[in-house]
């Protein structure tokens, strides 16, 4: 799935990072896991590292789905990204669902607010408010061009 | 002329009374969209004014849309003019940063005939209703091409010359077209 097509009726899971709202496809994601310690700044920006296992690389995403140089508070909770050249990333965040059978009732974004690339183009209404439709790719995309 | 009352004059062909004057002057909307910049906008396209507005950011959007409003069960976009004019070539506009304390809801139609359709845009002062006579009109400002995309008309007003926009220009196009003008 790529950001203008809209997956209909199945299993989606519910990602949030503090105020950023995101559904993906589940078979655009990899595996839940927890984290008992966060990780910490690796010395590249944008990317990320455990204490205690150097060779595991992590991101963590802002409000706006920019990476971010640190993983903030209450980020326990990291999903495994489509690999990116290669390299296994996960990503932090402050909570995991996986939504079982769930019917979104996708809306567009109004296109004035869009620019070409812009990554989130749907959404769907949940607990009051807008969550993002996300490919797996577009999450791909931000490491990407971040050139880690 | 001007000072003769009506009761007086039979020649209806020649005589503009004060009340025959002001059938000519139309109300607009007109807003401060950013310090010592205004436009208008035409009365029957502004529907209300939410204060402290819920609005939700669209991650990845342009720099000028701030977000979602949800607004009488539709989910609005909502738009800072002084930010999107500024990206369109016009200088020297001051840009808010903080959370705005107003926004006005517009209506638009794409086409004549079409469904009613809304966005929203910040406020940072409250709008004045103005009446605005045929006399006032004059050329749009030439600080920026983007005047002639989304301008019906314009007029001066107090020493400034204020665009009248088209609301359907303004949320009716993506940002990409708007660009390409």
């Amino acid at each position: 799935m790529d950001h203008t097509t809209q997956p209909g009726h199945g299993q989606y899971i519910y990602l949030r990072a503090d105020n950023l709202r995101l559904l993906v496809p589940q078979e655009d994601m990899g595996e839940v896991e927890h984290l008992n310690i966060q990780p910490v700044a690796s010395g590249t920006p944008g990317l990320l590292a455990s204490p205690d296992d150097s060779e595991s690389c992590f991101i963590a995403l802002s409000d706006s789905m920019r990476l971010m140089d640190y993983c903030p508070d209450g980020r326990y909770v990291t999903t495994k990204l489509p690999p990116v050249e290669g390299m296994e990333i996960r990503c932090c965040w402050t909570e995991v669902h996986i939504l079982i059978d769930y019917q979104p009732h996708w809306q567009d974004v109004p296109e004035i607010l869009l620019l070409a690339d812009s990554p989130l183009r749907h959404f769907a209404i949940m607990n009051d408010q807008p969550v993002f439709l996300c490919a797996g790719q577009a999450l791909q995309n931000i490491v990407f061009r971040a050139g880690i | 002329m001007k000072n003769q009352s009506p009761a007086y004059n039979l020649d209806q062909g020649s005589i503009l009374s004060e009340e025959k004057e002001q059938l000519y002057r139309a109300p607009a909307r007109l807003l401060e969209y950013a310090p010592d910049r205004y436009i208008a906008l035409p009365t029957h396209t502004t529907l209300e004014i939410v204060e402290d507005p819920e609005i939700f950011p669209v991650p990845g959007a342009a720099l000028y849309g701030l977000g979602l409003l949800y607004w009488q069960e539709h989910w609005l976009a909502v738009v800072d003019l002084a930010r999107m004019f500024l990206q369109n070539g016009l200088p020297d506009v001051s840009i808010a940063t903080e959370k705005p304390r107003y926004v006005l809801v517009l209506a638009y139609q794409r086409m004549p005939g079409y469904a009613l359709e809304y966005g929203a845009i910040t406020l940072p002062v409250l709008p004045e209703t103005i009446f605005i006579g045929d006399d006032a009109a004059c050329d749009l400002p030439t600080d920026s091409p983007i005047w002639a995309t989304v301008s019906l008309s314009c007029f001066t007003y107090a020493g400034h010359t204020i665009p009248v926009l088209n609301t359907a220009q303004i949320f009716g196009r993506s940002h990409q077209s708007k660009l390409s003008m």
